[in-house]
């Protein structure tokens, strides 16, 4: 699929030709995987983008690929191991325990989540510049293992690419595609790990090779020795880092301010500012598209505590109760979070007049009906942080109906998912 | 992304920084030299089957996936996205940076000017990427703190900021040029 290709608009003259491109080339691998050598195409097939010599920039070299590769690397390891976080954080195992601090844990790992995605935009293109011409790798295939290694590029390539697209088209809450986007993505990102992993495999006799720089010294990276004065007047490596660089600075700056608020200035291109919305904080989920107009505006609320000692207060009880305040972030798994100043009843203090034990783990249910969101767990390490509240107001006003009135959860360290709105009831389990 | 386009400035072709007269040409890593040392060879294999394993669990979850109705959709998205880079993106690129570097030899600016040209350009078309799925969503957002910027003002905004540097990249190094 990534071979075929006869357009002859790329140019090139074939200017390398005489390489010594014999059949003494066409090795077997030696080590233990065997391995079935097969036929060369005609050479008559070998035109436009496939001629020897098509692609003409020295940049297209091994030692750039691993310079940049390397970059991709680590973005892509930060991105698989933040989501991986998140993802357990979301659908926590028995076994693992996630603690209430730091504070701002999930809101730093999140964040860089969606910032190190989008600063993969630009290295996975220029990436893939680097090594376009060994798409026209000829022949296509020298063997049977070589096919295999470049259906893994294929399947690579496929899933880094599927990874950045959806992940940027979901932070704008648009969904154009025919599955739900959140297992799909964590399940592609295993495949691109894993094609990223073997990737490296494949490639670690080049990588180490050019791992540091050679002693070659590419044309233009020597200062100018051509006539007209001009600084260096061929394609320079440091050249396509600086602009990789630059690409990489301006989509981080244009965007990071969602997450990092005294950016939010310079943030001219994300998809949200920290403080816009009711109350200056952004709303994901309205109450009207969670349909709980209704009861919430029942003034016959009360929220009710299941445990061995259960009862139900009214929103006026609540409000007798002792009120602490915390300053605490939203951090959502779209990527974008902002800190606000919440007021409301300690979810311990709650628990403990419902005579629940220490350990106890409390089922939070949501008057929303029917969102995998509707009802949430919080273990003990978050029932018991004595910044875990029910929150029942937000920035000195009575908390915003899209901001969860008339009571919310707001833990420190968690997914915003999880900060359930429009609380109905709790039950401690035990 | 546009840029160091595969030109035809007289770089020399021969690039000396292929040692591996095994890979000299768009040859596959199987191919490789230098007989791998033991340490590579044990690397490789674990690198190897460690990257098979994530491979075949993502693909099992996937197919596992309860909420996952439209395998077809996921293959098509896969498949789309490998093709609307490769045949349609890169070929974008490539032909531009060819055009951009070929056209009027030897009037016009020099190459390294076109070259920071296409520089500049490649920035701003990273952060065109970034905006697309803003400026193209169709619909209103569900509510207003979503998508809250006019954001093909502020693309624009950018674009002026990056060519502005670029033309300024450009003076300097020719005024430098002018006095060295
Ligand atoms: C998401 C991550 C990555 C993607 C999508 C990617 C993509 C590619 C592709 C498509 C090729 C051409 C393969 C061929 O057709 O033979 C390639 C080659 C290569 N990659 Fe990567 N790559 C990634 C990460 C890395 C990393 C982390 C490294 C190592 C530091 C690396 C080093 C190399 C090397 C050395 C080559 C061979 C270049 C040559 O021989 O000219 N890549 N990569």
């Amino acid at each position: 699929m990534r071979a075929k290709r006869e357009e002859a608009a790329l140019g090139g003259c074939g200017r390398r030709a005489h390489r010594g491109r014999g059949m003494s080339r066409i090795s077997v691998p030696r080590g233990h995987v065997p391995d079935i050598p097969l036929p060369e195409p005609p050479a008559a097939l070998r035109r436009g983008p496939l001629r020897e010599g098509a692609f003409r920039s020295a940049l297209h070299d091994p030692r750039t690929a691993v310079v940049v590769g390397r970059l991709l690397g680590v973005s892509f390891a930060v991105c698989f191991l933040t989501g991986l976080l998140s993802h357990l954080m979301q659908h926590q195992p028995g076994w693992l325990a996630f603690p209430s601090r730091p504070v701002w844990g999930y809101r730093v790992s999140q964040g860089l989540h969606v910032a190190t995605g989008i600063a993969a935009v630009p290295l996975l293109l220029v990436k893939l510049w680097v090594v376009y011409p060994r798409l026209f790798a000829w022949p296509p295939a020298r063997s049977v293992r070589h096919a295999l290694e470049r259906l893994s590029i294929a399947v690579l390539v496929a899933a880094a690419i599927f990874e950045l697209a959806t992940g940027l088209i979901n932070i704008v809450q648009w969904y154009p595609w025919p599955f739900a986007f959140v297992p799909v993505h964590y399940w592609i990102g295993w495949v691109a790990t894993g094609a990223l992993v073997l990737h490296i495999g494949v490639q670690l006799p080049v990588i180490t090779e050019h791992w540091r720089r050679g002693p070659e010294v590419l044309p233009a990276a020597s200062p100018s020795a051509a006539g007209d004065g001009s600084s260096a007047d061929a394609p320079s490596r440091r050249g396509l880092l600086a602009v990789l660089g630059a690409s990489v600075g301006v989509v981080t700056l244009a965007t990071v301010g969602q997450t990092v608020s005294p950016l939010a200035k310079v943030s001219l291109l994300a998809p949200r500012k920290p403080g816009v919305g009711p109350q200056d904080l952004p709303v994901n989920r309205t109450a009207a598209a969670a349909a709980v107009l209704t009861p919430i505006r029942d003034p016959g609320w009360r929220l009710t505590v299941a445990g061995p000692r259960g009862f139900s207060l009214s929103r006026a009880e609540l409000l007798a109760m002792p009120q602490h305040t915390v300053t605490l972030p939203i951090a959502c798994v779209e990527g974008w979070s902002a800190s606000a100043s919440w007021t409301g009843v300690r979810i311990r203090d709650l628990m403990d007049r419902a005579g629940a034990p220490r350990d106890a783990t409390l089922r939070v249910v949501s008057l929303e009906l029917g969102s995998p969101y509707s009802v949430m767990e919080m273990r003990h390490d978050y029932t018991r942080d004595p910044l875990t509240l029910l929150a029942l107001g937000l920035n000195g006003e009575t908390l915003d109906e899209d901001h969860g009135y008339p009571a919310r959860i707001i833990a420190p360290n968690r997914p915003g998912v999880l900060q359930t709105k429009w609380v109905d009831r709790m039950e401690v389990l035990t | 992304m546009t840029d160091e386009p595969a030109a035809d400035e007289p770089t020399p072709h021969d690039t000396p920084d292929r040692p591996d007269p095994d890979r000299s040409s768009q040859g596959g890593p199987s191919g490789t030299a230098a007989p791998a040392s033991t340490a590579v060879r044990v690397a490789r294999t674990l690198l190897g089957a460690a990257g098979l394993a994530g491979i075949g669990y993502g693909i099992a979850g996937l197919l596992d996936e309860p909420a996952y109705t439209d395998k077809w959709g996921v293959a098509e998205w896969l498949v789309g996205g490998l093709l609307l880079h490769d045949a349609v993106f890169a070929v974008l690129v490539f032909v531009l940076g060819a055009a951009a570097m070929r056209a009027a030899p030897g009037r016009g600016p020099a190459p390294w000017v076109r070259r920071t040209f296409l520089g500049g350009l490649a920035v701003g078309i990273a952060a065109t990427l970034i905006a697309l799925p803003a400026l193209v969503r169709p619909g209103t957002p569900p509510n207003p703190s979503v998508l809250p910027l006019d954001y093909g003002r502020n693309l624009a905004v950018v674009w002026g900021v990056v060519l502005a540097v670029t033309g300024i990249t450009i003076a300097v190094r020719k005024w430098r040029a002018g006095r060295g």
